[in-house]
């Protein structure tokens, strides 16, 4: 089931000036795309891993809220 | 909803289950709060469950849980630039206790939590825990997205993204040479080609560990292990190595799939879901304090998962179950101050997992400082057999002489020696 409220959040300055963009390559749901100067959050696609929330410090990443998110049927 | 109850845990998975079941077994009123649909919903194994731990909690639970393939194939896969080499042990001591199954979270995890509902536990699914509560400077409860809950004691089993255990100030957000990411395929495949690709009876399974990364520069492995009737394959890394190679998990794992060491094992299979999880590698020495007044760490969120044996599920349960058991004793005494809760991380730094993770401590750092062992050892050594196999015209002398100028190459003799002796002491 797809939250209507994104829970990724980030700080579209910092995006627009940041010189590596690792969110664009250590997603393994290619949640996040970059189009000058926006960064675009496909949210819905999110496994919940939080390995953007390592790799880049100005993203804000928290859990989708109950009930909601990613649901695997075999893990 | 506001109620209170002698013990709140977060999340279900083996560890915080775990540590349920032996709270409600003692007749503590506890609470599991998952924020996933089910329990397993949102947890990722690669993987194999060593059955130790469990059985000491749940004697021969084997009989009972839903489990996929009784695992009596080990393999380490040596993957070099033209070639690989299959090293593969069969446990012929089958009729002795087991030692690993392979599992399935969303069926395995459902069982589990059920077993501690069965002692007792009550299990709130579809609530996420956004906070702790804190009062007069210890934990007294949780806040979730659908109210709070007062506890005399919080179990923190939220995995591998610690954010409760950041907020509580217990832990620094771990840092991108700390963690792996791993990205893996359910594949599915009938039970008989499986036997026969593996070579393996009904309900046996194997599991392969894949070293030389795909990409040099990585450190990481892949890794193949056989379900009932699917393959459970995939790849992860340390998050700083992908980042410094520009490697994306999901290139990583498909990548990995075509090697000719993986592929032919997937053959006409299905690829049923796609899963991706961090998994914490800071080992023994970025391991936090796992307790204060009112709270207990246990599994990924206290960094417990040792790369080298690929446990992680088992750890998860020996935490819960240690967790369990000081808060059982806590609540007898009323007394739940970081003094009591202290012999929760005693109790752990005195178990044989963290003996060894001890031991460990500073080799992944020191992989990390010398990548090209990731790669070096598993080429040198297909050269090595490639030119061992290979009749060619060249007398043994002339390979020998080719031999040792091709291992060289890969890593200078120096090196091998200080190698041989960091991974020496840090293994053996």
């Amino acid at each position: 089931m797809v939250d209507e409220e994104s829970h990724i959040k980030v700080d579209e300055e910092a995006c627009a000036r940041c010189p590596e963009r690792v969110c664009l390559d250590v997603c393994p749901a290619n949640v996040y795309s970059y189009a000058e100067p926006k960064v675009f959050i496909a949210y819905e696609n999110c496994v919940e891993c939080g390995t953007c929330r390592i790799a880049c410090p100005f993203v804000e990443w928290v859990n989708p809220k109950g009930g909601v998110g990613i649901s695997y049927r075999y893990g | 909803m506001t109620e209170k109850f002698d013990a709140v845990v977060v999340g279900a998975g083996p560890a915080g289950v775990t540590a349920a079941y032996v709270m409600a077994k003692s007749g503590i009123d506890v609470v599991v709060i998952e924020r996933g649909e089910y329990p397993g919903s949102k947890n990722v194994i690669g993987g194999v469950l060593y059955v130790k731990t469990l059985n000491d909690l749940i004697p021969e639970f084997w009989k009972e849980a839903p489990l996929e393939r009784r695992v009596v194939q080990h393999s380490y896969c040596l993957v070099g630039n033209k070639g690989h080499i299959l090293v593969n042990h069969r446990n012929a001591a089958e009729s002795e206790t087991p030692n690993g199954y392979t599992i399935l979270r969303a069926k395995f995890d459902k069982w589990y939590a059920k077993k501690a509902h069965e002692a007792g536990a009550t299990l709130i699914t579809k609530t996420n825990v956004t906070e702790l509560l804190s009062e007069d400077g210890r934990i007294g409860g949780v806040r979730t997205d659908r109210g709070d809950l007062y506890a005399n004691i919080v179990v923190v089993a939220e995995g591998a993204n610690t954010m409760l255990c950041e907020k509580a100030g217990l832990i620094k957000k771990p840092r991108p040479d700390q963690m792996a990411v791993a990205a893996k395929e359910m594949v599915s495949l009938s039970p008989d080609r499986i036997q026969e690709r593996f070579g393996l009876g009904e309900g046996e399974g194997a599991a392969i560990q894949y070293i030389g990364a795909p990409f040099a520069g990585l450190v990481g492995f892949g890794f193949l292990y056989t379900n009932t009737e699917s393959l459970s394959v995939g790849f992860g890394a340390i998050i700083s190595t992908m980042v410094k190679e520009q490697v994306k998990p999901y290139d990583l794992m498909e990548r990995f799939k075509q090697e000719p060491s993986v592929e032919p094992f997937l053959r006409d299979g299905l690829v049923k879901e796609y899963q991706a999880h961090m998994i914490p590698e800071a080992g023994y020495v970025g391991m936090p304090r796992l307790f204060s007044d009112g709270i207990l760490v246990v599994g990924d969120a206290a960094m417990l998962a040792n790369p080298v044996t690929g446990e992680g599920a088992d750890l998860a349960v020996l935490s819960g179950k240690m967790a369990g058991e000081v808060a059982v004793q806590a609540h007898r005494l009323g007394d739940y101050t970081s003094r009591r809760l202290a012999s929760y991380q005693e109790s752990l730094l005195n178990s044989f997992a963290l003996k060894d993770m001890k031991k460990q401590s500073g080799l992944l750092h020191y992989i990390e400082n010398n990548t090209q062992i990731m790669t070096a050892y598993p080429e040198a050594l297909n050269a090595v057999l490639n030119e061992w196999f290979k009749v060619d015209g060249s007398t043994r002398s002339e390979k020998i002489k080719r031999i040792r100028s091709v291992v060289t190459s890969k890593r200078k003799v120096t090196s091998m020696l200080k190698d041989l002796f960091v991974l020496g002491r840090k293994l053996m």
